[in-house]
């Protein structure tokens, strides 16, 4: 048994067997055991680097294999999922005290985490596909947990829905892919021919889209936050939202050079538009849920350049800062007994020392101050951006300054926000101590992903220091901003707690637009609301007024209608009845005559 | 001239069927025995004949007027066993009743084994003259049908009369082979005409359309047990002597306007007889409308001979047709005499009344319900079935066309045929009939089972040859 | 062993029905679908004893046994039976089935369940006496006009009649006689036409089953005419050999084909033949339901793959784009009409138009991967859409309603059930993992290996697998979240002997999902 098959059978199987379990302390542990263990895989795996493969289902021409392939980049992901996920089950555990659906809850996790690893580890795209649909599924039970809340259900719809409707095209680049190069392993696929390459990758583009959340599917990813809070941490920092950059990653190779532009064009479209949003969102989880967007958008600005490893480098760091910025969010909400809102949730940096020392780590990472790994790793996909030397290198390069501005500046928001209006006095509730854990954990490994620099385990370019002074005055000017229209707001004396006070205000009127998303996720409802209900409509007239009553039934009807007239014709006694022989007959004969004169 | 030889083997069955005709006129209260027991006993010498060689008798140098070969044995042998069956289903009856019913048998012996036009039709006359009193009923009703019945009768013999007519003066002969040779150089408008009232007139047994209507009517008036007659043995005297007709003597020479005719004939009934029945609610009417159909159906292999490489097939769309009409006369022998045993009144009367049979009479109900599911072709009830593959088998080599006329009526068969079957089987009614008659029954049950995990039986039998 | 599997489900469909007034009667019923899954179970012992096809001098595959008695040589007819890796897997799927529905009839599950809400449980339910007088006050009830029997109660009669079922579809899947296939096509209509129309809803049966009948019996005919056409065209029935021989004259394949595939087109079903379907799914009992999907419909697909591809392979060739067209037709039309579709039922009936139109679009790209596809995506849907018609038909029997508008909050009121249910309807949705998936992901991708015109098709379908997941999130949505309403308040969890029956499905959907492997490998060494 290879580690490879253990990491991913192993939560896999705790995942399933955690299903069927209906007591709490059983699934608490299965729950905790299986990503620890899978947390060993990884690592072991990260040593050997496993190579393997074996057929999974043989449809003649071609094959279906169990391959993976987990080199040092995979493994990297690999341990980092792993590590999220054992934190977010230890969190979670605490979390959901009170709630009576942990068991399925613990065990969702698992499976989301072994869908996760699939991904990672997979080398065969038929063989992946299963782990990044399965994510989707478990995402979408994730998302609907919480019973009473209305939306939930909604939301956990249309994230699987959106996501799956990238997968239409993710599935048929896959497809078109293998048939091009009689094989799913991505190793072998990179040799079709360009026009092949180009349609294939952009479905397949199409698809991580989906899954990462990107312009234009973002609009599953808001409404998701009405999952549980570790549900949030763990798609958007290890597992579903990051898997879409992942793939891109893997499938670098097949890319046609003057396609990159594409993935650029979306990068620096979603990297702005998604910090932008960020920046006006009214509620926490809202706030980091568009930054994941944008930090997304990074890890495709990456792709775009064709710099694999500075993508996974910055996947990996934001695995680690997002997962601490989620965890932390729910502590605070815990903590201020709020639904997230930025209106209502305050804190004072007195109240938990953790929470704002965690909160501080996390959102300083996320601005990419140094040294903690958000600065190396934006650095490095700058950087890669910077030495590209392509017209997808200069777009996505001078978004990405203007993302890393945007980050600095919605962090330094919520940031003041959060902590610096001051806070009605409560009594202080204690974090429990498995989630004080977890949030110590990943603020070590915050501080120190940065080092996975210096370890040359990702072959990303040099620091420049031309760059860094860029980034980090990029960083400042964010700041800046945001304290120029906190400070401005104190000055006129606007008490803390009133919305003026809000440095969102540098948008202006935009602002209600971009809290919303620019609307696009109303518009899109709508539109296939009303698409599905008209097409649906018609498929229904068609289908059952053409095809059944019409056709089918209306010929019965004429088939009855003509059976009277044939009875009614046949009434009336032996004067009808010898009319009708004769004529009949003498008909028959004419006809006979007639053709056998004829012929 | 040469003194003829009579093969008095060939004609055995005819004598032993004749003879019980005059027994039962003298044998008094056992004339029913008597007449059962001789053509009993000419059933079993019509398949010892059929055992032996091929017999043939009254010979115009190569023709033969009479021929006891397998098919017509085989068809002497059924005739001979369904008018065994009505006589066991009939009850009490006087004693010309048992006479005119063998002699109608004897008739349908005779032309099994006809070959020559004149023969054939004075064996149809013979078939179908004792019938004209039969189906009359006392009372008006009954009248009317026995008229109805009558004047339908003369009118089709008059039509394939001249038709014959047509035909001896097209070929000089009336023997069926004399016709086959002899009718290639002959107008063909008037060989058309010829073969379309021949085989018009001939039709009328078979209860195929445009001779049909007479049908229902007299059925439905007709008491039950000389209903079963005219359903099964009558309609078989139809379907052997079109068979003969276009087999022996029309399809060489005349198949193109022959297979026109047949095929006219037989579209027209499938259309007519299936529509007809859709709308029935009294039970023998539904039945025969839907055996107009199912003569539809008989007469459709012949149809090929319509085209030269149907005529190449003739001999397998003979066999076809005839295998039909003997798995259909069988069925509708069955149908029938399983509601002859279950109706007192005598009459079919509405098929609402059917309901609940199941319970209150098994057996019969089991021996209507086969022989329904059978008439519509479905398993479990194979004998249709195989007629059925019989028929679309030969039709799908040379006229799928036809196949699909064949295919479209049978759904519509259904359509009848399942609530009829629903009515005896599921439905939960106040019935109280009562069966007799169950030895007859059970004997005719046997049968069809018999014929259903043994169509060999039978196939071998209609396997027609010259 | 062939005879033994045949002929086991028909004798038990005779004993039963000989009992019907025993109580054990359901359990010799029971008992001969066991025997006779069992029996279909040891066919892959010793395979090799019928004929086996080799290509380029090394066995590449064929019959596994091969029976033959001559019955009716004149009509071409013998009793011959053949297996095969195409055929068996199916078999093995009807026999599981039949065991399935003979079980859940047996135990009266759904009875129980609802008999537990109203009344206090009677003592002695499984016991004859008790059922039977039910029976008679239903009786009773319809003859005066009133709502007819309650659904769900066990009969015998009605396992006789799964158990004829059983028995025809078996013989279809091994019938190496074009006749005897004919006839054995033939034979099912009957026993599910009385299983609708008595057994079923009773506001619909009547025209569901009328409906039933004449579309299937229409389909059988047109479909016996192709096959005569085949016989008369290469002198034989039997199957294998003209497979073997390469199929029919070029000449005269498209006519063969066009005939068989309008014939199994409507029992696949095939848009627009398939108008039948809802209301036989929607009408029929649960059993009924399950067989119908899980076996009926087997048998078109697999007499389009096998009989019709087998004889007519020009034929297939030249009608495979217009099968493919009508294919992904049937696929986005079902889709879209399950979008809103008010009733559990009927929803999961059209779902299944959608479904199979996978499979015959597989089919009909004639490639090896397609083929493939098809038949894997062909039993995989035998598993899981039987599955959800027994969830669906328990729910109903709980709630007293199938409509989507009166359900909800089942997730609060049954958590097992309605996790199962989420189950079976991930596993339709085609989720990768489960068995949905290789089936219709390889339709995709053999419609793209086809390329051209044909990946309009392949994206045309794939869109059709992201409809199923709209409309059956949307059915879960409706169903399992949400609030409680009072149709779901109080309602039961599933019961053991419910579990007992779906375990295996959910089992079989498990395992094809996680290991494709080994049936990919039958069907690569079928006979095609």
């Amino acid at each position: 048994m290879t580690p490879g098959l253990l990491l991913i059978g192993v939560p896999a199987a705790a995942g399933l067997a955690g299903l069927l379990s209906r007591h709490r302390r059983p699934a608490t542990y299965l729950a905790i055991a299986a990503p620890a263990f899978t947390l060993a895989m990884a690592a072991i795996c990260a040593i050997v680097n496993p190579r393997f493969a074996l057929t999974l289902a043989d449809f003649g021409p071609i094959q279906v294999d169990l391959a993976l392939d987990l080199s040092g980049t995979a493994a990297a992901v690999a341990i980092a999922t792993a590590f999220v996920t054992l934190l977010v089950q230890v969190y979670s555990a605490p979390y959901l005290r009170d709630d009576p659906r942990y068991p399925p809850f613990a065990a969702q996790v698992n499976l989301f985490c072994a869908a996760m690893l699939l991904v990672v580890a997979a080398d065969d795209l038929v063989f992946l596909l299963i782990g990044w649909e399965v994510m989707g599924a478990c995402s979408y039970l994730l998302i609907a947990h919480y019973a009473k809340l209305p939306e939930a259900p909604g939301a956990a719809a249309k994230a699987f829905l959106v996501t799956r409707f990238g997968d239409v095209a993710f599935v048929l680049g896959v497809m078109i892919l293998g048939a091009s190069a009689g094989s799913f392993r991505i190793s072998e696929v990179a040799h079709v021919p360009n026009g092949t390459a180009a349609a294939a990758m952009l479905l397949i583009l199409f698809g991580c889209i989906g899954k990462s959340a990107q312009f234009p599917l973002q609009i599953w990813l808001p409404p998701a936050m009405a999952g549980p809070t570790p549900v949030s941490a763990l798609i958007h920092a290890a597992t579903m939202v990051a898997a879409g950059a992942y793939v891109l990653t893997r499938l670098i190779p097949v890319w046609p050079a003057h396609l990159t532009i594409v993935v650029a064009l979306v990068a620096a479209v979603t990297m702005v538009g998604a910090g932008l949003c960020a920046l006006a969102a009214t509620d926490l989880k809202g706030v980091l849920a568009w930054s994941t967007v944008s930090q997304v958008g990074f890890m495709f600005a990456a792709v775009a350049v064709t710099a694999g490893d500075a993508a996974l480098f910055h996947l990996v760091s934001h695995a680690a800062f997002k997962a601490l910025l989620f965890l932390t969010a729910g502590v605070v909400i815990a903590l201020a007994g709020t639904n997230g809102s930025l209106r209502s949730t305050r804190l004072r940096p007195g109240d938990s020392p953790l929470a704002f020392w965690a909160m501080t780590i996390g959102l300083a990472s996320m601005a990419g101050l140094p040294p903690l790994g958000g600065f190396f790793s934006k650095e490095a996909v700058l950087g890669a951006a910077y030495e590209a030397g392509t017209s997808a290198g200069v777009v996505v390069f001078w978004a990405g300054v203007g993302a890393s501005i945007l980050t600095a500046a919605y962090s330094a928001r919520l940031w003041l926000l959060l902590f610096w209006r001051g806070a009605p006095a409560m009594e202080t509730v204690k974090v429990p101590r498995a989630e004080a854990f977890s949030l110590w954990a990943l603020m070590f490994a915050t501080a120190g992903v940065g080092m996975v620099y210096y370890a040359n385990l990702f072959h990303v370019p040099d620091l420049h220091l031309d760059l860094m002074a860029l980034l980090l005055l990029a960083t400042l000017g964010g700041f800046a901003v945001i304290a120029d229209a906190w400070w401005r707001g104190h000055r006129r004396a606007v008490p803390a707690l009133d919305d003026e006070r809000d440095p969102a205000g540098v948008l202006g009127r935009a602002r209600p637009a971009l809290a919303a998303g620019l609307h696009a996720e109303r518009l899109a409802d709508r539109t296939t609301r009303a698409i599905a209900r008209t097409a649906s409509a018609t498929a229904r007239t068609l289908d059952e007024r053409l095809v059944d009553r019409t056709a089918v039934e209306g010929s019965a009807r004429a088939t009855l209608a003509a059976a009277e007239e044939t009875a009614a014709g046949h009434r009336g006694g032996l004067v009808r009845y010898l009319r009708l022989s004769a004529a009949g007959t003498l008909l028959v004969a004419v006809v006979a005559i007639g053709v056998s004169l004829w012929t | 001239m040469q003194v003829q030889l009579i093969d008095h083997v060939a004609m055995l069955p005819l004598y032993l069927a004749a003879g019980a005709a005059v027994l039962a006129l003298f044998a008094g209260r056992f004339a029913k025995a008597c007449m059962m027991s001789g053509l009993g006993a000419s059933a079993v010498a019509a398949l010892w004949v059929s055992g032996g060689e091929d017999r043939a008798t009254f010979a115009v140098g190569e023709w033969h007027s009479y021929v006891a070969d397998d098919a017509a044995m085989g068809a002497a042998a059924l005739f001979a066993g369904l008018s065994v069956l009505v006589a066991a289903v009939s009850g009490r009856q006087s004693g010309e009743y048992w006479f005119l019913l063998a002699v109608s048998a004897a008739g349908g012996i005779t032309l099994a084994g006809a070959r020559d036009l004149i023969t054939l039709i004075v064996a149809l006359e013979t078939l179908t003259v004792p019938l004209y009193v039969l189906v009359t009923k006392p009372g008006r009703d009954g009248a009317e049908a026995g008229v109805t019945f009558l004047i339908a009768s003369i009118a089709s013999s008059a039509t394939a009369l001249m038709g014959a007519a047509f035909l001896y003066a097209a070929a000089g002969t009336v023997h069926l082979e004399g016709l086959a040779a002899g009718l290639a150089d002959a107008a063909p408008g008037f060989v058309a005409a010829g073969a379309a009232l021949l085989l018009g007139g001939l039709a009328f047994k078979l209860a195929a359309a445009p001779l049909h209507a007479w049908a229902p009517l007299v059925l439905e008036r007709a008491p039950l047990a000389v209903a079963t007659y005219l359903a099964s043995a009558s309609k078989l005297g139809g379907a052997v002597a079109i068979v003969w007709v276009v087999y022996f003597g029309l399809a060489t020479d005349a198949g193109a306007s022959t297979g026109i005719v047949v095929a006219a004939l037989s579209v027209a009934s499938i259309v007519v007889g299936n529509l007809g029945a859709l709308v029935q609610r009294r039970t023998v009417p539904l039945l025969a409308w839907s055996g107009i159909a199912h003569a539809g159906y008989t007469l459709a292999p012949l149809a090929i001979v319509a085209t030269t490489a149907g005529r190449g097939d003739t001999a397998a769309a003979a066999s076809a047709a005839l295998t039909y009409a003997v798995f259909f006369v069988l069925l509708e022998a069955g149908a029938f005499a399983a509601l002859t045993a279950v109706r007192e009144s005598g009459e079919g009367g509405p098929i609402t009344e059917l309901t609940g049979l199941w319970r209150s009479a098994p057996l019969p109900a089991s021996v209507f319900l086969f022989a329904v599911i059978g008439l519509a072709g479905l398993p479990p009830a194979l004998a249709g079935t195989f007629a059925k593959v019989a028929v679309l088998e030969v039709l799908a080599s040379s006229a799928v066309w036809l196949a699909a006329i064949v295919a479209a009526g049978s759904i519509l068969g259904l359509a009848y045929y399942l609530p009829l079957a629903r009515t005896v089987l599921l439905g939960r009614g106040p019935a109280t009939a009562k069966g007799r008659s169950a030895i007859a029954v059970a004997a005719i049950g046997l049968a069809l089972l018999a014929v259903t995990l043994a169509p060999q039986l039978v196939l071998d039998f209609t396997a027609i040859s010259h | 062993m062939l005879v033994l599997a045949v002929a086991v489900p028909f004798f038990g469909a005779v004993l039963v029905w000989a009992w019907r007034d025993r109580a054990f009667a359901h359990w010799i019923g029971a008992g001969a679908a066991a025997l006779a899954l069992a029996a279909v179970a040891v066919l892959p012992v010793g395979r090799g004893g019928g004929d086996w096809v080799s290509v380029g001098g090394s066995l590449s595959g064929g019959w596994w046994h091969e029976v033959e008695f001559a019955w009716a040589p004149s009509l071409y007819l013998d009793f011959s039976l053949a297996v095969d890796g195409v055929s068996w897997p199916l078999a093995l799927l009807t026999a599981l089935l039949g065991l399935l529905c003979c079980l859940h009839n047996a135990l009266g599950a759904e009875r129980r369940t609802a008999a537990a809400l109203q009344v206090p449980p009677p003592g002695a339910a499984t016991g004859g006496r008790p059922r039977r007088r039910l029976r008679a006050v239903n009786v009773r009830g319809r003859a005066a006009g009133d709502a007819s029997e309650v659904p769900g109660i066990p009969s015998p009669v009605l396992t006789s009649l799964l158990l004829a079922v059983q028995f025809a579809s078996t013989l279809v899947f091994f019938a190496d006689d074009l006749i005897l296939f004919f006839i054995a096509f033939e034979s099912v209509l009957l026993p599910m036409w009385a299983i609708i129309r008595r057994y079923g809803d009773p506001a619909a049966r009547r025209r569901a089953a009328a409906k039933f009948a004449l579309f299937t019996v229409g389909g059988s005919l047109i479909m016996a005419t192709g096959l005569f056409v085949a016989v008369a065209d290469t002198g034989t029935a039997d199957l294998g050999a003209i497979i073997v021989a390469g199929g029919v004259d070029p000449g005269i394949s498209l006519l063969v084909f066009t005939l068989l595939a309008i014939g199994f087109a409507v029992k696949a079903p095939l848009w627009p033949l398939h108008s039948w379907l809802p209301d036989a799914h929607t009408a029929a009992p649960t059993a009924g339901s399950v067989l119908l999907a899980g076996v009926l419909l087997k048998l078109g697909t697999y007499g389009l793959i096998r009989v019709a591809g087998g004889i007519a392979p020009h034929g297939a060739a030249d009608a495979a784009p217009v099968l493919a067209v009508l294919a992904v037709l049937g696929i986005l039309v079902a889709g879209l009409v399950c979008l809103s579709l008010p009733e559990l039922k009927r929803l999961i009936a059209y779902s299944s138009v959608g479904h199979m139109g996978f499979v015959v679009l597989a089919f009909a790209t004639g490639t090896e991967a397609g083929i493939r596809a098809a038949l894997f995506g062909n039993l995989a849907h035998g598993l899981i859409t039987p599955l959800l018609f027994f969830l669906a038909g328990a729910l109903k029997a709980r709630a007293h309603t199938g409509l989507l508008g009166s359900l909800g909050g089942l997730r609060l009121a049954a958590p097992v059930f309605a996790g199962l249910l989420g189950f079976a309807a991930f596993a339709s949705l085609g989720l990768p993992g489960l068995a949905g998936f290789w089936g219709e992901a390889f339709t995709v991708y053999a419609a793209a290996e086809r390329g051209g015109a044909w990946l309009a098709l392949a994206a045309a379908a794939a869109f059709g697998a992201f409809l199923a997941a709209a409309y059956l999130l949307r059915m879960l949505r409706r169903v399992s979240h949400g609030p409680l309403v009072p149709a779901t308040s109080g309602i039961g969890d599933t019961s053991t002997a419910e579990l007992v029956v779906w375990s295996p499905l959910v089992a079989g959907t498990l395992l094809l999902g996680l290991m494709p492997g080994p049936l990919l490998d039958l069907f690569g060494e079928g006979l095609l």
